[in-house]
């Protein structure tokens, strides 16, 4: 279980972790070094924030620990599976059952209504959904009377919200969100915010976001900092000053 | 009495070799819809099942939404 060469005993269980994960675009005089080593583990239960400026792999991360993208060295295990073990095939099936993604554009189908679109992967899973969870899920994100509504009749922070409560119907092990307030005013990335938040405490899902927005990092448990593909700080507990304080000195 | 049921029958007013035909073509019915859904599911099906793959991916990142749109028009354009 603890393969990882870490010193301390980890205190909380990991729900994903990444050891020594490299990424590499291209290749000679043109390569890209997006991840450069990277060790980190994701604790369970936790919200975590990722934050770094344009072009410090902060996405890159983000995509290969969700098994969207691929290493070119190193690991990502979610959960106790290494991703680099999975063929295509099992890798779709991980991240249909135990990932949920929230977009900056929000992935809404939009011939669907807003329901049509929450029970969308369960549906396709070929699972029968949960339906208290269900309705747990669209009290947490106040959705009740704007289910049988098409995308486009709702606003962008409905939309994200339709978006949050989608990740969270499969129960998954981690949700991923990308930049989850970065079509929304301040208000509506507010309450996102506070999505995701809740999500964490109220119903123990771990939650990884990837941000440049201090006051979005301000809401998480823990704050890591991503430069040239390196993990350069990692803040518990961050606040906005605390936050805008490690960016400044990154010149992000 | 005996020589008109016969008389009868051979004038084709019975079931005849037509006996045979409605068995059969039942069978072929039901032979060929089991062989299309094996194909991999009934054909008002496949244009759907097309759908359902590219909203899978595309809720989930694989596809962006410019590529989701793209091929979902594609898929549109093959049901005209």
């Amino acid at each position: 279980m603890s393969a990882v060469g870490t010193t301390a005993a980890p205190v909380r269980t990991a729900a994903a972790r990444a050891v020594e994960a490299t990424k590499v675009y291209g290749s000679g005089d043109t390569a890209v070094v997006a991840l450069d080593e990277v060790s980190v583990e994701i604790e369970a239960g936790r919200f975590t924030a990722v934050m770094g400026p344009s072009g410090s792999g902060k996405s890159t991360l983000m995509h290969c620990v969700a098994g969207l993208d691929s290493l070119t060295a190193g690991h990502v295990f979610v959960g106790d599976v290494d991703l680099a073990s999975l063929s295509d095939r099992q890798l779709t099936v991980l991240r249909r059952d135990r990932i949920g993604f929230v977009f900056q554009a929000f992935n809404l189908v939009p011939t669907l209504t807003a329901r049509e679109n929450i029970v969308l992967p369960d549906r396709l899973a070929g699972r029968r959904g949960d339906s208290d969870w269900f309705d747990e899920i669209v009290a947490t994100v106040g959705l009740g009377d704007r289910l049988g509504h098409r995308p486009a009749e709702l606003s962008g922070g409905q939309q994200q919200r339709v978006a949050v409560a989608r990740a969270l119907a499969g129960r998954p092990d981690i949700v991923f969100a990308d930049e989850p307030t970065g079509n929304l005013d301040s208000r509506s990335g507010a309450e996102i915010l506070g999505l995701l938040r809740r999500a964490a405490d109220d119903l123990g899902q771990t939650v990884v976001m990837v941000t440049h927005d201090p006051t979005a990092a301000a809401v998480a448990d823990r704050a890591l900092f991503l430069a040239d593909g390196r993990i350069v700080d990692d803040l518990d507990g961050p606040t906005a000053a605390s936050v805008l304080d490690r960016m400044s000195s990154l010149g992000g | 009495m005996f020589t008109t049921l016969a008389h009868h029958y051979h004038d084709g007013w019975g079931p005849g070799p037509w006996l045979l035909v409605f068995p059969l073509f039942w069978l072929t019915l039901v032979g060929l819809v089991i062989w299309r859904f094996r194909q991999g599911g009934p054909p008002w099906r496949h244009h759907d099942a097309g759908r359902s793959v590219l909203a899978e991916m595309y809720a989930r990142g694989e596809i962006d939404a410019d590529e989701y749109r793209a091929r979902r028009d594609v898929l549109s354009e093959g049901q005209r």
